[in-house]
């Protein structure tokens, strides 16, 4: 049932003679770990809003053009077992994350395929999910508060906070979801049109209304 | 009492349950003991592990391990040899495989290593009958009972044998170097055992007084022979028999060297590394540990380790002389031989009846008898019982067996010969088929043995192996990749009929069990040299196969599959910079049951406060009661006290899906473009203002903004909410 770990590593495409497998002494204390882990996010990009057909070399050869990458991951939804449209790329240096970042937010990048806009963010340590180096950043602590406890009404309190909290996201994201779709949608519609016009357009290469036209439009 | 309690619920992947905790280093957890197939192997108890090929192999558990990050258990060992597995030519050496003389594996390289528990396949008693003054001697019935015995150590770099050295050998052997080890009280049992044998009902349940009494030991250091333990042990019922005689000639062997019992136990007392030991005179281990007699000791033990030596030799002509006699003893022996066989189990009992007829006359030789210090016959006609036990099986086929070539029909008949034998014993055979059917691989593979030791000796080049070659191979006794396939597929085959055959409940729930988890648990210590059949500290560090998923959609399968049946549970406001290792490792910790957590993706990622996380449990039931525990009570995670909200979890919305606005360009009937089949590169772009592409592109962009501005707000909202909320709790607690 589990995933092995050791077996591949942590990014799906890696550029090859990497100069430090920082990640692969995940066994590293604490320190040394935490400060790998900056060191390593600060030059990481996340993406968003890509397409399916993205793979990892898709990715690569796009943002090849705002500097060198080191490092591709594709986040793979478990339950779809798909991709989930979002990833995160190492570039070499923190400045070419930023280029990259600045470049996709002026710019509209169509990684793929259009005319989906991809979006990039500069990377954070929570965004790096089942990241390694992450394993020894804090320690685990978890306790169940029963009733008894005296703090019960307190977690309680704030336990009901985030449950409202979540319950309004999960509805945002279903709005997202549901605009995305009606957009889509009304473009498909549109480009449909446009595309019959011009097929139309074409078939009637001959036609005289097309001539009349021509005439008026170039003269 | 039973300290160990039950066996937690979790298990990992292999069956192996783990024990009672022992402390906690900074990135480790110590166990005493774990579980594994209803048996409970301890800290400091020998155990047969089992090899990729051949036999296997016996070690002790020096110590049980659980990385804190990787939330991987490991078990480490210290390994002993068996005189198969080293070189031939040895002086002293008995090569046969009736042979119960083992070797102490030292040096730092070879000696411990850490494998995974699952590997273990039952446990086995070995003593140590070193003539030193650090070394108790057992008594004889432990003695004579134990399966193996050792007094020297084998340096597997130098291919040498040396004499026990408690001061070379690496100091994870004493248990006292173990991190944090609480002092133990002693067990009522303990204290009322007596010399001759153990006070504890020879039961099977293991989890009940075996653990009790193994889990109730002080940890042990290296030579105790009474820690190695199986389940079934009766005492011996008449102890006081032993006492007197046994004692005076203790005495007049050992006098010079050894002081009384009595004077002993106040060494032992000195010795003794922790403070809080148990204090436990029958099973006092005179390891140096103390400074002030460590020198001492030193001292003393180099001067007669070639009185010793010498002694050994002697003790072991003297022995060969006895065991030559076909059984006919004294009067005494008669004697001891029939205590002997009413404190053992009855299944033993008839067998060696059994045995006794056949091979009355196939005494072991010399080095059987060795390990006896006094010449008494009696124990000789004991051993020799007891390794005709062992052998027993072998000569019911003596005949058959060396001829077959094949080694499925050997084994076929072997399972006939055992299945016949103890079907005329009783029900519940005591022999494990699976050491009749390690000697039986012995007799298989020593022909290819005998080959390989021959190319052994002749330095082979170096060759990659066959199946698990994965590491460079680095020294000169190199199995061949021939042998080692052969050795591996005899070894397949006997796992293929140790599946089929029935000889014992046991055995056949722990091939079932091993199956059904990851069969091929196969692990062999990482010495090469002397090894014949030995690989690579890599590849040989067999880890049993573990599901790897390979593909997506076997992932996806299995989720999807464990979701529809009821076993997940979707968790909400995790916290994000926890990996789902130690998600799980929570989650193990507060619902006691093993889980898997799968972190979905952000949905969003420009503010990532929270994480989700499908858990996926092995039964609906331990899910829905999960759920209960988890919605009655609050789980709270990490130190800004995150409640973690569960809910139960269901296939998603697949009407709904993630990706629009991804023109198809193809469904609208334009002829594929040349860029689209081209390199992908070639379609990425900025689009330009004054494209259709572009009004589109801008049209969806104007859709992330705000979504992200939404995002924002809301979780800025929410934050404040949470703030006003807990300072209002702090007034009000202030």
């Amino acid at each position: 049932m589990k995933r092995d770990r050791e077996s591949s590593s942590w990014w799906d495409w890696r550029v090859r003679n990497n100069v430090k497998e920082v990640e692969d002494t995940a066994t590293a204390n604490a320190e040394e770990a935490k400060h790998a882990l900056e060191k390593l996010v600060e030059r990481c990009v996340v993406l968003d809003n890509l397409s399916p057909a993205c793979s990892v070399h898709t990715l690569r050869k796009a943002l090849e053009q705002f500097g060198k990458v080191q490092g591709v991951k594709l986040f793979k939804d478990c339950l779809t077992g798909s991709f989930a449209g979002m990833a995160i790329t190492e570039m070499e240096c923190i400045e070419q994350r930023e280029y990259v970042v600045k470049e996709l937010q002026d710019y509209l990048f169509m990684i793929g395929q259009m005319p989906r806009p991809a979006r990039a963010t500069a990377a954070t340590v929570e965004l790096m999910i089942d990241h390694p180096l992450r394993a020894s950043l804090r320690k685990p602590v978890g306790r169940l508060v029963s009733r008894k406890d005296p703090c019960w009404e307190d977690v309680l309190k704030v336990a009901e906070i985030e449950n409202f909290h979540h319950s309004l996201l999960d509805e945002l994201v279903k709005q997202r979801r549901e605009e995305e779709a009606k957009l889509a949608k009304s473009q498909e519609t549109q480009l449909q049109e446009n595309i019959d016009k011009l097929k139309k357009l074409e078939a009637e290469r001959n036609s005289q209304s097309l001539q009349v036209l021509r005439r008026f439009y170039c003269g | 009492m039973a300290r160990g309690g039950t066996p937690s619920d979790i298990e990992d992947d292999y069956g192996v349950r783990w024990g009672r905790l022992k402390g906690t280093g900074e990135r480790f957890k110590f166990y005493h003991s774990f579980y594994l197939d209803g048996k409970v192997f301890s800290v400091n108890s020998f155990v047969l592990v089992k090899a990729s090929d051949g036999p296997p192999y016996i070690a002790r558990i020096v110590k049980l391990s659980e990385n804190d990050a990787t939330r991987k258990k490991y078990m480490s060992v210290r390994w002993f040899y068996r005189p198969r597995e080293l070189p031939k030519g040895l002086p002293s050496v008995d090569y046969d495989t009736k042979c119960r003389e083992i070797f102490i594996a030292i040096g730092n390289k070879y000696a411990l290593s850490r494998i995974n528990p699952a590997c273990t396949i039952r446990k086995c008693r070995v003593v140590c009958i070193a003539q030193e003054t650090w070394n108790r001697m057992p008594s004889d019935v432990k003695a004579e009972t134990a399966d193996y015995f050792f007094h020297r150590a084998f340096d597997p770099e130098k291919l040498k044998l040396r004499r026990l050295d408690p001061l070379k050998l690496p100091g994870s052997v004493h248990p006292g170097t173990e991190p944090k080890v609480s002092s133990i009280h002693p067990e009522p049992a303990e204290r009322s055992r007596e010399i001759g044998g153990r006070m504890f009902p020879g039961s099977k349940v293991p989890g009940l007084h075996s653990e009790r009494v193994i889990s109730g030991k002080p940890p042990r250091q290296l030579v105790d022979p009474r820690t190695d333990q199986t389940e079934k042990l009766k005492p011996s019922p008449k102890p006081s028999a032993f006492p007197s005689t046994r004692e005076n000639v203790l005495q007049v062997v050992d006098s010079r060297k050894r002081p009384r019992v009595g004077a002993q136990e106040d060494d032992t007392k000195e010795r003794r590394v922790l403070g809080g030991m148990m204090n436990d005179k029958d099973r006092s281990v005179v390891f140096p540990g103390r400074q002030e007699s460590k020198a001492k000791l030193h001292a003393s033990s180099k001067q007669e380790v070639e009185a010793r030596e010498a002694d050994i030799g002697s003790t072991m002509l003297a022995k060969g002389k006895l065991n030559s006699l076909s059984g006919k003893g004294t009067p005494l022996s008669d004697k001891d031989r029939a205590l002997k066989s009413a404190s053992l189990q009855a299944k033993d009992l008839a067998e060696r009846k059994l045995g006794v007829k056949p091979l009355s006359s196939n005494l072991p030789r010399g080095n059987d008898g060795g390990f006896m210090r006094d010449g008494k016959s009696g124990e000789t006609v004991v051993l020799g019982k007891r390794s005709r036990e062992v052998s027993y099986p072998l000569a019911s086929d003596k005949g058959n067996l060396a001829q077959y070539p094949r080694p499925e029909k050997r084994l076929k008949e072997c399972h006939l010969g055992i299945k016949s034998r103890t079907m005329s014993t009783d029900t519940n055979s005591r022999i494990n088929p699976m050491e009749i059917k390690s000697q039986i691989d012995a007799k298989i593979v020593r022909k290819e043995g005998k080959d390989l030791q021959k190319q052994v000796h002749q330095r082979p080049s170096v060759k990659p192996l066959g199946e698990r070659g994965t590491a460079g191979v680095k020294r000169d006794f190199r199995p061949l990749g021939n042998c080692q396939v052969s050795r591996l597929e005899s070894e397949d085959q006997s796992r293929k009929l140790k599946v089929k055959s029935s000889a014992q409940d046991g055995l056949q729930g722990a091939t079932c069990r091993v199956d059904k988890h990851r069969v091929a648990d196969v692990v062999g210590p990482p010495v090469d040299r002397g090894r014949p059949f030995s690989e690579e500290d890599h590849c040989n560090r067999y880890t049993p196969i573990k599901k790897i998923f390979k593909f997506p959609w076997e992932e996806k399968q299995s989720v999807e599959e464990a979701i529809t049946k009821g076993r997940a549970l979707l968790l909400k406001n995790l916290d994000p910079c926890l990996n789902s290792n130690e998600t799980e490792a929570i989650l193990e910790k507060v619902l006691r049951t093993t889980c898997d957590v799968r972190i979905l993706p952000p949905k969003v990622i420009t503010c990532y406060t929270s994480a989700e996380a499908v858990v996926i449990f092995r039964r609906t039931e331990i899910a829905q009661s999960a759920l209960r525990t988890l919605q009655e009570n609050v789980l709270v995670i990490s130190d800004d006290e995150r409640p973690v909200l569960a809910s139960p979890m269901s296939m998603p919305d697949k009407s709904i899906s993630n990706f629009h606005g991804f023109f198809n360009l193809e469904k609208f009937g334009c002829k594929a473009n040349d860029s689209v089949d081209q390199n992908a590169g070639a379609t990425s772009h900025c689009a330009q203002t004054n494209t259709v592409e572009y009004e589109t592109g801008l049209l969806w962009r104007l859709l992330q903004d705000r979504d992200t501005k939404a995002w924002l707000q809301l979780e800025e909202d929410h934050q404040r909410e949470l703030r006003e909320v807990k300072t209002k709790y702090q007034k009000g607690k202030l």
